[in-house]
């Protein structure tokens, strides 16, 4: 069933979601609120995309959003690959994501 | 009112209310549990749009993410000092955070008082119908399927090969 309510109303809806998680990903700093707020931002970003398909008549926006939601899902995995390597360190998160110039050099583990 | 419009209107309050409530969540299961109703509640204005299809796509892709959350929310790091020190946000970043948030909705609602009617182009018989969105997928948008699925290939191998001296 295709509903006959404007574009526009679904357009707002996305970039209200889009301005929520962002605004969590900007201020929280819990990693699980911060990769939350991502997932949300894309889930706005594959509403925009069918919202869109639907006002150009054309599936191509349908098509893309379900890459975008798959490569979210990806973009997820990497996270949480990359924050489980990191709290197996004995050192904790240290010798992984301190290695910024400017930071203090870490410890060559091999 | 036509229960189209209802049914869109309470989907948008709750998905957002959901996902303003998952944010300000002290606690991280409560939290996952929000984004969850943010993914349900986002299921209605798919299916308005004739995206039935990227409804279910989008629902189990975030059953999936919540999930891997849910499991990284059990993790404790290995040492006491990882976890980082804590300190109170400048309230002028709250004020800041509220205002925009206050907007966004203000936004949403106007446009329901507005009566915008942007018609679109006239939609094709089958628009939405999952057998078109599989014929454009497997057809003209094969390749960059096949690349998200090589991708996809590449980053679990990556992950497992990231994950395998903690699973030591």
């Amino acid at each position: 069933m295709i509903s006959s309510l404007p574009v526009t109303h679904f357009l707002y809806l996305a970039l209200a979601l889009f301005g929520v998680g962002l605004t969590g990903v900007v201020l929280r700093r819990s990693l699980l609120a911060v990769l939350g707020g991502v997932q949300i931002m894309i889930a706005a970003t594959v509403l925009l995309f069918c919202a869109y398909a639907r006002y150009h008549g054309d599936m191509a926006g349908q098509a893309s959003a379900v890459i975008v939601a798959l490569v979210g899902l990806l973009e997820l995995a990497v996270a949480v690959a990359v924050v489980l390597r990191a709290t197996a360190s004995p050192t904790g998160e240290s010798d992984l994501l301190l290695d910024w110039t400017g930071s203090a050099e870490p410890e060559d583990p091999r | 009112m036509l229960a189209s419009t209802i049914s869109f209107y309470l989907a948008a309050a709750v998905a957002l209310g959901s996902a303003l409530v998952g944010m300000l969540s002290r606690r991280p299961e409560r939290a996952l549990a929000w984004f969850g109703l943010v993914g349900a509640a986002l299921v209605v204005p798919l299916v308005q749009l004739g995206a039935g299809m990227v409804a279910a796509i989008e629902l189990l892709t975030g059953l999936v993410g919540l999930a891997m959350l849910l499991g990284l929310a059990q993790v404790r790091p290995a040492s006491a000092s990882a976890r980082p020190k804590t300190r109170p946000k400048p309230i002028a970043a709250w004020l800041l955070a509220g205002l925009a948030v206050l907007g966004l909705t203000w936004v949403l609602l106007a446009t329901g008082s507005r009566q915008v009617v942007e018609a679109g182009a006239k939609l094709k018989p089958g628009f939405g119908e999952s057998a078109a969105l599989d014929e454009l997928l497997f057809g003209r948008y094969l390749v960059p399927l096949e690349l998200v699925g090589l991708i996809a290939l590449v980053v679990l191998v990556a992950a497992v090969l990231a994950v395998e001296r903690r699973l030591q």
